[in-house]
């Protein structure tokens, strides 16, 4: 696969606290292989060939051997522009088209968000609807009326969740409907462009609820073109062009590559070709990283580094920051020393963000080199040692004092 | 368990369909539901004035025109049934366009459901009937329940040609639209507003086949004549129904595939 980049898994870091080194391999819930999907371009004279019994030479090849899998647990974002394909990989999968050739499977019952509105008869009150979405994806009737009043909550409908739905506004829609979809718990989900509708308010209660699915177990594909979100939701990612699958790797990596940003080239300073490709270190014991740099300039070269980590549905986030430091002004191979006693880390996998820059004489920095999740090139840092319920060890003092009876 | 490819979730999703269909069609109204009883029972209300009291239609032999209002009805209700279903199952994929997108199902349940809509017409139009027949002084009897094979055969004929006309109209939008007056020709064309007697002698052999006039008969004979439908009609019926129902679902299927290029 062109640009694939190395073991996502390993890239992206783990779930702090969990036990580090133990991979158990996720069952796959979703899978396709050699997934073409043709659509045939009827003009007026095949339409009669076709219901004749005839067949019609003429097809706009929507996709063109997608292949692909989601395992429990993760989502993976499907990034594209607007025809790329984005749609019908998840309609076809969601079992609404039916593959030209290729293989599907997927594991499970399926909630899909294909377009926002879906067998809308603006007549039915935002409960009727709720009650016939779900209804017709198999919900038995005593568990939809469980689920109708978590529904009206969510939605935060108030007493509009009764009345038409063409009296709603363009938010309330979307949040009657984003609702309704995602009511069901422990699902497949197929979604397609909705974390960008609605208010600040909305969205945030969006992730929250999808960050709930996740961690209880749900699973699937997000298509999108908004890279933001695939950043926070989705800890690999493909690329989908003209129907075909032209880049996958961790989302950082894809999304990099995606945007067409540039990658400093390290002419004038660079990570040495033989920096190691895993960190590896124990938890809350001194630690010392070594990384080997080659400068080939006589200008002050700065090194800072920091450890982040990636959390499903959150994001990225900033653990340990070290600040730009002069280390080199003249030409030479170097290696560069970090030690941090007691390593205030617990076990999990994270990720090890290295920059080289220069400074200016205003004080300003211009970048050399970088190894980051954000360029798709961070190395991987792995934390062994005891489990704890936490992201960091903190020497912290506690005194717990009752001040009145 | 299977039967021609649909299992028992399908079938719970057809109810849901019907279910569906039955109150779509009338929301937003002030009487609703009302409706589906409301509308047959006034057009039948409007041929019993206007064939009973304005005409004063009789039949070769009869004494009453009360006897040819029944006799008119008992044809007519089940052809309302009839051109029901097929209005209802031809429009029922492109009228869905929303749920053929966006849920995975067997998109033939929709035909079949609007199809099953021609049910509330032929409940109602059977009520009135049996109402004017007691009021006429006909005595209920068992012989009565003869029409229900009839009725059987009925909606697996007209699901058929139902399914076809559905998978058409999504390429031929037009079908819908020539629907309405085709079945207006069929209506005069076929003995259902007057006799069979009243054709002339050539056309009359072959009109015996006309499958609505079988149909028709299917219910006359019982209702009015305490008699069961002959036996050649009622298996040439079950023929022509099984085939159209098969080679229907055969025809849709086929096209089904196409439809994602038009919805």
């Amino acid at each position: 696969m062109p640009g694939s980049s190395r073991a996502g898994g390993l890239l992206a870091t783990a779930v702090p606290g969990a036990t580090g080194g133990e991979e158990t391999v996720a069952r796959s819930v979703i899978e396709c292989r050699d997934l073409s999907k043709t659509f045939v371009v009827l003009d007026s004279q095949s339409i009669w060939r076709v219901m004749f019994g005839g067949e019609s030479e003429k097809g706009f090849p929507a996709l063109r051997s997608v292949a692909l899998q989601v395992r429990e647990g993760e989502f993976l974002g499907v990034l594209g522009r607007n025809g790329a394909g984005k749609s019908t990989l998840l309609r076809t999968l969601g079992g609404v088209y039916a593959p030209t050739s290729g293989t599907v499977k997927v594991a499970g019952p399926v909630s899909a968000i294909y377009e926002l509105g879906m067998a809308g008869n603006e007549l039915l009150t935002g409960c009727d609807f709720a009650r016939r979405w779900l209804s017709l994806n198999g919900t038995g009737r005593w568990r939809v009326d469980r689920l109708l009043s978590e529904i009206a909550d969510f939605a935060e409908l108030g007493a509009y969740f009764e009345n038409p739905i063409h009296t709603y506004s363009a938010g309330m829609k979307a949040r009657l409907f984003f609702s309704v979809a995602t009511s069901l718990p422990g699902q497949i989900y197929l979604i397609d462009e909705v974390l960008s509708v609605g208010d600040e308010h909305f969205q945030a209660k969006c992730w929250r609820r999808l960050r709930e699915r996740l961690a209880t177990g749900a699973s699937g594909i997000l298509a999108t073109h908004d890279w933001t979100t695939v950043l926070k939701l989705c800890r690999e990612a493909c690329v989908l062009e003209r129907g075909r699958i032209v880049d996958r790797g961790s989302s950082p990596a894809v999304v990099h590559r995606y945007l067409g940003l540039p990658q400093p080239r390290g002419h004038a300073a660079a990570f040495a070709a033989h920096l190691p490709s895993v960190y590896g270190a124990v938890a809350e014991e001194d630690m010392t990283l070594s990384f080997p740099i080659d400068v080939k300039v006589s200008s002050p070269v700065c090194f800072a580094c920091s450890v982040e980590s990636f959390r499903q549905g959150i994001g990225w986030s900033h653990l340990l920051q070290v600040e730009p430091r002069l280390v080199a002004s003249a030409p030479g191979l170097y290696d560069i020393e970090v030690a941090i006693p007691l390593l205030p880390l617990c076990p999990g996998e994270y990720s090890l963000n290295l920059f080289l820059s220069e400074r200016r004489s205003e004080g300003t920095f211009v970048t050399l080199d970088v190894r980051s999740w954000a360029y798709g090139n961070d190395v991987p840092l792995a934390v062994t040692g005891k489990p704890r319920e936490s992201v960091t060890v903190l020497p912290l003092r506690w005194r717990d004092r009752r001040t009145l009876s | 368990m299977q039967i021609l490819g649909f299992d028992r979730a399908d079938a719970r999703r057809l109810l849901n369909f019907l279910r569906m269909g039955l109150r779509d069609r009338f929301l937003g109204s002030t009487l609703g539901l009302v409706w589906a009883v409301a509308n047959p029972l006034l057009m039948m209300g409007i041929f019993t004035f206007v064939f009973a009291f304005v005409f004063r239609s009789r039949l070769p032999g009869a004494e009453t025109s009360l006897s040819f209002v029944i006799w008119l009805i008992s044809g007519y209700g089940p052809w309302l049934a009839i051109s029901d279903s097929l209005a209802t199952s031809t429009g029922a994929v492109t009228g869905n366009s929303g749920l053929v997108k966006n849920l995975a199902f067997k998109t033939e349940l929709l035909p079949i459901a609007g199809s099953l809509m021609g049910l509330v017409p032929l409940a109602v139009s059977t009520c009135y009937l049996v109402a004017l027949l007691v009021l006429s002084g006909t005595r209920p009897s068992l012989s009565w329940l003869a029409i229900l094979p009839v009725l059987v055969l009925q909606f697996v004929f007209i699901t058929g040609i139902g399914l076809c006309l559905a998978a058409v109209n999504v390429f031929v939008r037009d079908t819908a639209m020539v629907l309405p007056n085709v079945l207006m020709i069929l209506l005069f064309s076929s003995p259902i507003f007057y006799p069979l007697s009243e054709f002339p002698k050539a056309v009359q052999g072959v009109l015996q086949f006309h499958p609505f006039q079988v149909i028709a008969e299917g219910y006359r004979q019982p209702l009015l004549y305490r008699a069961w439908p002959a036996p050649w009609s009622l298996a040439y019926l079950a023929v022509l129904s099984v085939m159209a129902f098969l080679g229907g679902l055969v025809f849709f299927r086929k096209l089904k595939g196409y439809f994602d290029a038009r919805i």
